[in-house]
């Protein structure tokens, strides 16, 4: 009788035994699918932040910094690129107008809205390019405590006669709707812009004269200078900066001297 | 006799713990299914190709010499920026109408990345499908990889500026 009670008690235990581990495989293996999950969610999304710290950025400075230089020239040679339109340096004008196309003059009041009256593109100012970013970010399941991108003011100019150079700060601070895993990060991106298809005009005489677009028939400018670079043109300058010039092929200022 | 009968049992049973202690160990530190890992090294192949590689590391000029069908678009001035990535040229495709001519471009170049017979492709950009192999519904194994695009491109001799996007692309790769 003793026996026999040992021996049942020894079955249910062996029996218990096997239940036991089919429930912890069972628990194991969906643990481990999670887990998968969760490492190849973070994987896709640090690859998609790595990227945009490589490229996109960069290219959301430069598309922003460019349509606005465009449009700011564009503005300026429809007023004859007179006092009354260039009131500030382009560097100033540049920070007013890269977020939402809105141009101020010195005392802040807003001089002209410049996407609605069509010098720029409203897809393509700071403002609508980091709202298709947030966008992105949150289809991808992040929520975005903080996406600014800084124009750093003092960084803007004229590299060499066909490039003005420029940097900004960008600061992120996105999380995971469900609460795994955050991203921070704060990166100063420098992009190369070039002046091709701004609108410039030449100092003749040292008069302003053949207004048109920079293409890549203008001449770099030669001693003696006539003419300020483009960066300097746009200011409202006109002393003459030394082998940064650039003129159209109406006044051939590369052979001004001859 | 029955003393050797309680020890027996016992042993057995023991033996049983350390066996599926054993299994349990060895089952978590098996090697990932292989048709799983050649599929994730085949999208990662092509993701990486497309991402990174440029249009004018592949042409010298308008001569590229694997890929005539490029070098046919770039004597055909649809090139525009020969200074952006694969990915951004697509992008750049899908924004001047051109979609056919990225879907064959997208064929033409990931052809030669992996076997038809045993892994399919698809290129979508803006959620619109631009290229697609057959079989992508019937498979059990599948990997999307998403990038978000924008560029630009600039003709010197006119001033004229173009900004595209952004746009989201997405490749996916399937086992068949």
């Amino acid at each position: 009788m003793k026996k026999s009670v040992f021996f049942s008690i020894m079955s249910v235990f062996i029996v218990i035994l096997f239940v036991a581990f089919v429930e912890l495989s069972n628990i194991y293996v969906a643990q481990e699918t999670e887990l998968e999950l969760t490492r190849r969610r973070v994987n896709i999304i640090n690859s998609v932040i790595s990227d945009m710290e490589d490229t996109y950025f960069e290219k959301i400075i430069y598309a922003s910094a460019k349509s606005s230089l465009i449009g700011l020239s564009d503005y300026y040679a429809d007023g004859g690129f007179s006092e009354n339109r260039i009131k500030k340096r382009l560097d100033s004008a540049l920070e007013d107008v890269i977020y939402n196309g809105t141009l101020k003059d010195t005392d802040g009041n807003t001089v002209a809205n410049l996407v609605s009256a069509g010098y720029i593109g409203a897809n393509y100012t700071l403002q609508s390019l980091s709202g298709n970013v947030e966008e992105v970010f949150n289809d991808l399941g992040l929520e975005v405590n903080q996406f600014e991108i800084e124009l750093n003011r003092e960084s803007l100019r004229q590299k060499d006669p066909w490039t003005m150079e420029l940097q900004a700060d960008i600061t992120y601070d996105l999380r995971d709707r469900t609460g795994l895993a955050s991203w921070k990060g704060r990166t100063t991106k420098t992009v190369d812009i070039t002046v091709y298809g701004l609108y410039a005009f030449d100092y003749e005489n040292g008069q302003k004269s053949n207004t048109g677009v920079i293409k890549n028939t203008w001449k770099v400018d030669n001693s003696p200078y006539t003419e300020p670079s483009i960066l300097s043109k746009l200011s409202g300058q006109s002393v003459p900066n030394s082998g940064l010039g650039i003129c159209s092929p109406g006044f051939n200022c590369e052979q001004a001297g001859i | 006799m029955g003393k050797k009968a309680y020890i027996f049992m016992i042993d057995g049973i023991f033996a049983l713990v350390i066996l599926i202690i054993g299994f349990m160990v060895i089952s978590s530190k098996a090697a990932p299914d292989l048709s799983e890992t050649t599929l994730l090294l085949t999208a990662e192949n092509v993701v990486d190709v497309l991402s990174t590689v440029k249009v004018d590391e592949l042409c010298s000029g308008c001569s590229c010499q694997q890929y005539p069908l490029l070098s046919g678009y770039c004597s055909g001035g649809d090139v525009k920026n020969s200074d952006q990535t694969l990915y951004d040229y697509f992008g750049e495709l899908y924004y001047r109408g051109k979609i056919t001519d990225a879907g064959n471009l997208f064929s033409n170049i990931t052809g030669s990345f992996y076997r038809k017979e045993l892994f399919g492709v698809q290129l979508v950009i803006d959620r619109q499908n631009i290229y697609s192999d057959q079989g992508k519904a019937e498979s059990e194994e599948l990997i999307s990889r998403k990038k978000v695009i924008f560029g630009f491109y600039e003709e010197k001799s006119t001033g004229v500026v173009r900004f595209w996007g952004p746009y989201v692309l997405e490749v996916n790769v399937w086992s068949r």
